[in-house]
């Protein structure tokens, strides 16, 4: 499975990204983004999978030792 | 890993047979950026589409002229696409200008680039990749419109 994810940080409205992955983000992981690292908060389905590919919509925010 | 197994990763072409994938990537090159490397400047006429083998790009739009600062312009950086993602490729759809200008951010950053003439002239001469690649750029679009309505929701407005 590939899973197509949506990065979304709250608050920073032009940090983002669309990548593929090979194993699904859980809360808690830490991702770079615009090489600012954030904390996943939330993981969800974005819209239902198709073929080898799931969609995920992940939810992000500034990590804490980064602010 | 080849080129054809690196389309294979990306959702543009998923569902289309191994062989489908090779003659379209036969159609393109591979090329490698460095960071800060401008592919594709808004604006301006639009001829390829992008596949991303490896790395990652930063797609800016601009948001108008500063005033009193004649020929300056500010611009947004609305969203980082990483491997087996796709840019140009409304240039398939539409033939328009290119609506943004995407950034490479990574050192190395390899693009397949697919000249859109070709592409298009495969997909009407084969139709079952025709509806495939089409049907499959909508759903990308779907995917990357629903993207940007979540930053924007979550942005409370102010993007």
């Amino acid at each position: 499975m590939i899973y197509k994810v949506s990065y979304v940080v709250v608050g920073r409205p032009h940090l983002g990204a669309i990548v593929n992955l090979d194993s699904p983000p859980r809360v808690g992981d830490r991702v770079e983004l615009s090489n600012e690292l954030c904390e996943v908060t939330e993981v969800v389905d974005l819209i239902p999978p198709r073929g080898d590919f799931a969609f995920l919509h992940v939810t992000c925010r500034q990590a804490e030792d980064e602010r | 890993m080849s080129v054809t197994e690196l389309l294979q990763r990306s959702e543009l072409f998923t569902e289309l047979a191994p062989e489908k994938i090779e003659q379209i990537a036969a159609l393109g090159q591979g090329i490698v950026y460095d960071a800060g490397d401008v592919v594709i400047s808004e604006g301006d006429p639009s001829n390829d589409i992008y596949v991303i083998c490896k790395g990652m790009v930063e797609v800016e739009v601009s948001r108008g002229n500063i005033p009193d600062v004649p020929g300056a312009s500010r611009s947004s950086s609305i969203v980082h696409l990483g491997q087996g993602q796709t840019f140009g490729e409304m240039a398939l759809v539409d033939r328009g200008a290119r609506s943004a200008t995407v950034r490479c951010v990574q050192n190395g950053t390899t693009l397949h680039v697919i000249p859109r003439e070709d592409f298009w002239a495969l997909c009407n001469k084969d139709h079952h990749i025709g509806f495939i690649v089409m049907r499959n750029i909508a759903f990308d679009l779907s995917f990357k419109l629903r993207h940007r309505n979540l930053q924007v929701g979550m942005a409370g407005g102010a993007v």
